[in-house]
């Protein structure tokens, strides 16, 4: 695997376990619809 | 943790790639799947405003309705599925009637948004922030939090209501209608006749499609 699709698996990665942190801050994390939050975004 | 098949291999892959922990897939999968439902639900709403003609009326209604929920909360669908039937139909429905009501002038716009606002103060301060089983809100802390941010999302949308008032665009009687009934809705859902309504779509029978 290329360097650079190493670099974008790493930064999506990062990306989608910030914007875990965000829906699970919230109330409600979709319009009508809420996943489990998992244990260790409980809060 | 039931997540879709698609969030849970897209989190394998990453998790297989990057070396991380088994509960760091976890992690991967929730939020993969909260941002495909959320893109996926407003991208099949925008459609639909869009061949309606009520796009800028869908717009308000998705802004108001995305900052209520993540804030105040409110009622759930137990399917993804039906979650989006709900919002690609609710949403553009709303611009619809919004555009019938805005017809009548600003008279019955100011009478509805003030109704609306006090509707919406009240239901906020009795209800907000409502957690359901798959997220609950364990802090106290966070509770409060929430429900000061509702206000201030309140606040906010007071706000845009009043600056559309004095605006001359096109679409500001019909955006201000928009936002009105989109705090109307999240009242609705924040009380029991909400969580009924969710129920109640997720009990109508879906016949299943099997492949021969």
């Amino acid at each position: 695997m290329s360097k650079i699709a190493v670099r974008l698996i790493v930064f999506a990665t990062t990306t989608l376990l910030f914007l875990a942190n965000v829906f699970a801050a919230s109330a409600c994390g979709s319009y009508h619809y809420q996943p489990e939050v998992p244990e260790s975004l409980r809060r | 943790m039931s997540y879709l098949a698609f969030s849970k291999s897209a989190a394998r892959f990453l998790t297989e790639k990057t070396g991380l922990s088994p509960e760091k897939e976890v992690v991967l999968a929730y939020s993969i799947e909260l941002l495909a439902l959320n893109l996926g639900n407003i991208l099949f709403t925008l459609l639909l405003a869009a061949l309606l003609g009520v796009l800028p009326g869908v717009l308000s209604c998705l802004a108001a309705a995305f900052l209520f929920r993540h804030t105040a909360g409110g009622a759930h669908s137990n399917s993804p599925w039906r979650c989006a039937a709900v919002t690609i139909a609710v949403y553009p429905a709303m611009a619809l009637l919004a555009v019938f009501l805005s017809q009548y002038g600003q008279t019955l716009t100011g009478v509805l948004a003030a109704a609306a606002l006090l509707t919406g103060l009240v239901t906020l301060a009795v209800l907000a922030p409502v957690d359901s089983p798959a997220a609950p809100i364990i802090s106290p802390h966070r509770r409060k939090k929430l429900k000061v941010l509702s206000f201030a999302v309140l606040a906010s949308v007071a706000a845009a209501i009043f600056f559309f008032r004095r605006s001359d665009w096109l679409y500001a009687p019909q955006i201000q209608v928009c936002l009105a009934l989109s705090v109307l809705w999240v009242s609705f859902m924040l009380g029991k006749p909400g969580h009924r309504l969710m129920c109640l779509v997720d009990r109508i029978k879906i016949r299943e499609v099997r492949n021969l």
